[in-house]
């Protein structure tokens, strides 16, 4: 007991490396918990969504074209024997309605838990509609709501008549079939034409969609973790260093080494709990704040509705305490074991050593070595968004454990060109200083890197992206027809008034097991002049525009391992060259792209239904296609909107990257902070020798400051070229294993220096405050460090 | 020889006139020094003794303008330093008066023969021959390229010489200075402050516990309970 009250004792008189080291474990836990906390949210909406029926569970028949199926075509499946259930699904202001047929529906009631499902066979529910509490608030409906909170938001699920009567439609989406389908029944293509068969694999799992989303975020969420663990470890390091006199000490009065140890696990522990509750609260909060940028991303990308509200879930709490613990354990491990070995009359070796300086940087360089190999190898004999992740982890590991190694070397090449005494003491003492301040410097680097490798992908990605924009959007104005009639009628207008029209033709087919999208142009200049490829032949449009040769998507090139020269087989139509790769940013299809009399040479049926029509005068335009071809306003969409929402969508999926890079970089301050405050000591003692010699105090706790600066500037330095090789591997690593894409890499030269500048700014204000401290300090304070009396 | 400012006339280094200095503890005041009167001559080696906690080690750092007296004036070379700004008091600390600690107090970032140059080169008075002498003098020749770490005790102590008397201080400050080493090497420590400070006519005030390195001062000073016997 007397023991306790000894190491209690210690936190007492030293409570800022206590409030160090459960800060540093907090955070790390509530930069994990926070991210955790979101995907958890984001997945159970997902699981809600899944579970409900129609997202990859059945295999389903979809049109061909267009997003109608009329209620005949299923008349006539039904009768030919085919066991689909009808379901119609449409969006009216951000709500999802979907409709279903409750005597085919295929699913039991065991299959799901909605109150729906539990409801079907009961006659009086027909008129009902099923409704997520946090939905129905926004919603006005005439018809009885029943609430089920099992639903996903922002949908309403009821009776497909009612459904279609509130959508005023009176057609079809999509069939889903049911699994046991009778040995008789007719071939597709003998009842319908119009509709394809999708297997249940292919259709959207929103958890597989948005599967490389989720790892971006954890990624995140563990470098900060890494970073929160640097505080702990270096605070756990320091707190064991100072209280080895205790311990031998105490070892010599007769306390058995293993009750000293037990004492120890069990303050890790108590720190561990303190810090794990902190740290979900805190991730809490984080995750709060971030999931309204992550809802809007999700809707944005993948049209994947989860809460804007978080739900605390017994599994993320548990989560956030396993990452407290394992962070402890990771931190103190290490010590107590180091403690177990050392004989009770083992002198304390004193921290700030010319020689243990020279075997940690050793060390660390050893770890560089070995993080290196293990990402080389990855990244030559793995692929996988996994495996581009480890690289990444590798690659900012390596230039971690590097640091101490080259800041020792840049510090001693300054020294070279010194001469002043003073200069030369300050740049030794720097580097005398860096062992203690290691960690948080590499936590420093891995923030700055960060920040650098992050803004670069997503600058290049905004450059590319509008480019990308203004290369599709060439034309003014794009209008969705909605019959054949109305199609020839405004090909017919168009030709007539001399503007020039890009009708699309759009229909899908299977290739290779996979959903691809058929699009057919008709090659005009705005085609030639404003496209630009990934690789084309020298006569891209000339053979695209004969039927000769066809484009595809950087999607489909990436998935079907195809290239220039290669051949893509079409239904009906068979194998036609790849004259050219295009990027299609945001599209998670394959598309295949070919003139459009080709696609209609597969189906006489298909007709242009969007059109992209170049006009100087974009409202007069539409005034006059509404007034000669009757056009409804609806069925216009200008450029200028299309590109404003575009941009809007791509901003926010960035806006929680960036916010958890932000976060990182105050973490890694905070770090810094913690360090030089449990440091304090050390360098009162170091600093008070200067100030005898003939030094002021103030010039003196000044220039503290101004190491900050320097090491931060030489730590930039370092960060730049870390930056740029992470935005690298992001680039053409993890963007094309996450999304199908290669983006090219281009610099932010005035981006840089705004890092550069906010981490100067951070590591400056990281070390105002104990400069402030240190420069409060009375003579009679630093006198005592020449007190033997002290 | 090398003794290159010969002081013939009786010259007062340091003077203190009445100096008093209590120190405050929740509310008490405890004094520890009481009208100090006290004055050391140009090449005079003084020895201070006194008990633990006699005020020894703070008259020290008063004459040295490490703090100043609540009353009472410090004259360094005729001029009150405890009137000067920190700016000014570091000036001379750095020029005219240097102290050597018990521990040492090496700065331990830097090599033995930086530690050595360092205060007077701060001070703009490097004499490289002064330098080389100290080195052979103290026996740290071989020392030069290692760090503060590498040394023993006395070596350590001989470096912390080197380095105050580089800069040829009109006084030179030592608190306990052998207190950390053993009899021997406190000797031979002694001796070689002792040539070396008469060689370039410095001023030794020295505080001590131990009566046989007192015997070795011309005089002797008892401080007892804050005043001077």
């Amino acid at each position: 007991m007397s023991c306790i009250h000894v190491f209690a004792s210690y936190w007492l008189r030293k409570p800022w490396q206590l409030v160090a080291l459960i800060v540093g474990l907090s955070i790390a836990t509530a930069m994990w918990t926070g991210v955790q906390a979101i995907n958890n949210e984001a997945k159970a909406s997902y699981d809600t969504a899944a579970s409900l029926l129609t997202d990859g569970q059945y295999d389903q028949l979809v049109p061909k074209q267009g997003k109608s199926i009329p209620q005949k075509t299923y008349i006539a499946l039904r009768r030919a024997g085919w066991l689909v259930s009808p379901v119609i699904e449409d969006e009216i202001e951000n709500i999802r309605f979907i409709g279903l047929d409750r005597a085919t529906v295929p699913f039991t009631r065991s299959h799901t838990t909605t109150q729906f499902t539990r409801d079907l066979d009961t006659s009086d529910s027909r008129q009902r509609l099923y409704i997520h509490s946090e939905t129905a608030k926004h919603l006005e409906l005439s018809l009885p709501l029943e609430i089920d909170d099992t639903l996903p938001l922002a949908t309403v699920i009821g009776d497909v008549g009612v459904i279609q009567t509130i959508l005023q439609r009176d057609d079809l989406s999509r069939l889903l079939v049911s699994p046991n389908q009778p040995l008789n029944q007719s071939p597709l293509n003998q009842i319908t034409n119009s509709l394809i068969l999708q297997s249940a694999q292919q259709t959207a799992d929103l958890s597989q969609l948005t599967q490389s989303f989720h790892m971006n975020l954890t990624a995140f969420s563990l470098l900060s973790f890494t970073v929160g663990l640097f505080i702990v470890y270096s605070t756990v390091g320091l707190t064991f260093e100072q209280r080895n006199g205790l311990i031998q000490v105490l070892r010599v009065l007769g306390v058995p080494l293993r009750e000293l140890i037990v004492i120890l696990v069990l303050e890790a522990l108590l720190i561990a709990i303190i810090s794990a509750v902190l740290g979900i609260l805190i991730g809490y909060l984080i995750a709060a704040s971030l999931l309204p940028d992550v809802a809007a991303t999700l809707r944005g990308l993948y049209g994947a509705q989860i809460p804007s509200s978080l739900t605390l879930r017994g599994d993320w709490w548990l989560s956030g305490i396993g990452m407290a613990l394992f962070g402890t354990t990771v931190a103190f491990a290490d010590r107590i074991w180091q403690l177990s070995r050392t004989p009770l009359l083992a002198t304390s070796r004193p921290r700030l050593t010319i020689a243990v300086n020279a075997i940690v940087t050793q060390r660390f360089a050893y770890a560089a070595f070995i993080f290196l190999c293990v990402t080389l190898l990855t990244g030559i004999f793995f692929e996988g968004l996994l495996a581009g992740f480890l690289v990444l982890g590798g690659m900012l590991l390596t230039a971690a454990f590097w640091l101490p190694l080259i800041l020792r070397w840049m510090l001693e090449q300054l020294q070279r060109f010194v001469s002043s005494a003073y200069l030369s003491w300050f740049l030794a003492d720097i580097r005398h200083q860096l062992p203690s301040l290691n960690l948080a410097l590499m936590a420093l680097l891995l923030a700055v890197s960060t920040s650098i490798g992050v803004s670069t992908m997503v600058s290049s990605f905004r450059v590319t992206f509008v480019d990308f924009l203004n290369q599709r959007l060439a034309p003014e104005l794009f209008v969705e027809v909605e019959s054949v009639s109305q199609s020839q009628s405004l090909i017919n207008y168009l030709a007539r008034t001399n503007h020039e029209a890009l009708p699309l033709v759009f229909m899908t087919q299977q290739l290779a097991g996979e959903t691809v999208d058929l699009l057919g142009i008709v090659v005009g200049p705005t085609y030639r002049e404003h496209w630009t490829f990934l690789n084309s032949t020298d006569t891209v449009w000339d053979a695209v525009d004969s039927g000769s040769a066809v484009m595809i998507n950087e999607q489909l090139a990436q998935r079907s391992g195809l290239k220039v020269g290669d051949s893509v087989a079409i239904d009906l139509v068979g194998n036609k060259p790849i004259a050219a790769i295009i990027a299609d940013y945001g599209n998670p299809n394959g598309q295949i792209i070919a003139a459009s009399g080709l696609i209609q040479s597969i189906d006489d049926t298909l007709y242009a239904r969007q059109f992209g029509i170049r006009t100087q005068h974009v409202e007069a335009t539409k005034k006059e296609l509404i007034r000669a071809i009757g056009l409804a306003p609806g069925q216009f969409i200008d450029q200028a909107s299309l590109k404003t929402t575009s941009m809007k969508v791509f901003d926010r999926t960035f806006t929680v990257t960036k916010s958890l890079n932000i976060l990182t970089m105050i973490v890694a301050s905070l770090s810094l902070l913690i360090t030089l405050f449990t440091l304090l000591n050390l360098r009162l003692a170091s600093l008070s020798i200067v100030w005898a010699l003939g030094f002021t105090w103030q010039k003196i706790t000044w220039h503290e400051l101004v190491r900050a600066i320097v090491l931060t500037a030489l730590i930039s330095i370092c960060a730049l070229p870390t930056g740029l090789g992470l935005a690298w591997v992001l680039l053409n690593i993890v963007n094309v294993e996450a999304f199908g894409w290669q983006l090219p890499m281009h610099f932010f030269p005035s981006s840089y220096v705004q890092i550069i500048g906010l981490a100067l700014i951070s590591a400056s204000i990281a070390t105002l405050w104990p400069t402030y401290y240190l420069q409060k300090n009375q003579p009679s304070t630093l006198l005592k460090i020449f007190s033997n009396e002290r | 020889m090398l003794i290159k400012h010969c002081r013939t006339e009786k010259y007062m280094i340091l003077q203190l006139e009445h100096v008093t200095k209590n120190f405050r503890d929740q509310g008490d005041v405890i004094p520890v020094l009481t009208d100090i009167n006290f004055s050391i001559s140009a090449g005079e080696t003084i020895a201070l003794i006194g008990d633990s906690g006699s005020g020894k080690s703070t008259l020290l750092h008063i004459a040295a303008g490490l703090d100043i007296p609540d009353t009472g004036r410090v004259l360094i070379h005729g001029q009150d330093i405890s009137r000067l700004r920190e700016s000014d008091r570091a000036r001379v600390r750095r020029t005219d008066v240097s102290v050597i600690f018990q521990q040492f107090n090496l700065i331990p970032s830097i090599t033995i023969e930086a530690n050595i140059r360092f205060q007077a080169s701060l001070s703009q008075r490097t004499d490289d021959v002064w330098i080389d002498e100290l080195v052979k003098v103290l026996g740290l020749n071989a020392h030069l390229r290692k760090y503060p770490e590498m040394l023993s005790g006395g070596q350590q102590q001989r470096v912390a010489i080197a380095r105050s008397l580089a800069v040829r201080p009109a006084l030179l400050l030592a608190d306990e200075p052998t207190g950390n080493l053993d009899e021997q090497t406190s000797d031979t420590v002694v001796s070689q402050m002792l040539a070396l400070v008469a060689e370039i006519n410095t001023s030794l005030l020295i505080v001590t516990h131990s009566p046989h390195i007192a015997a070795q001062m011309k005089i002797q000073k008892r401080l007892q309970n804050g005043c001077l016997i």
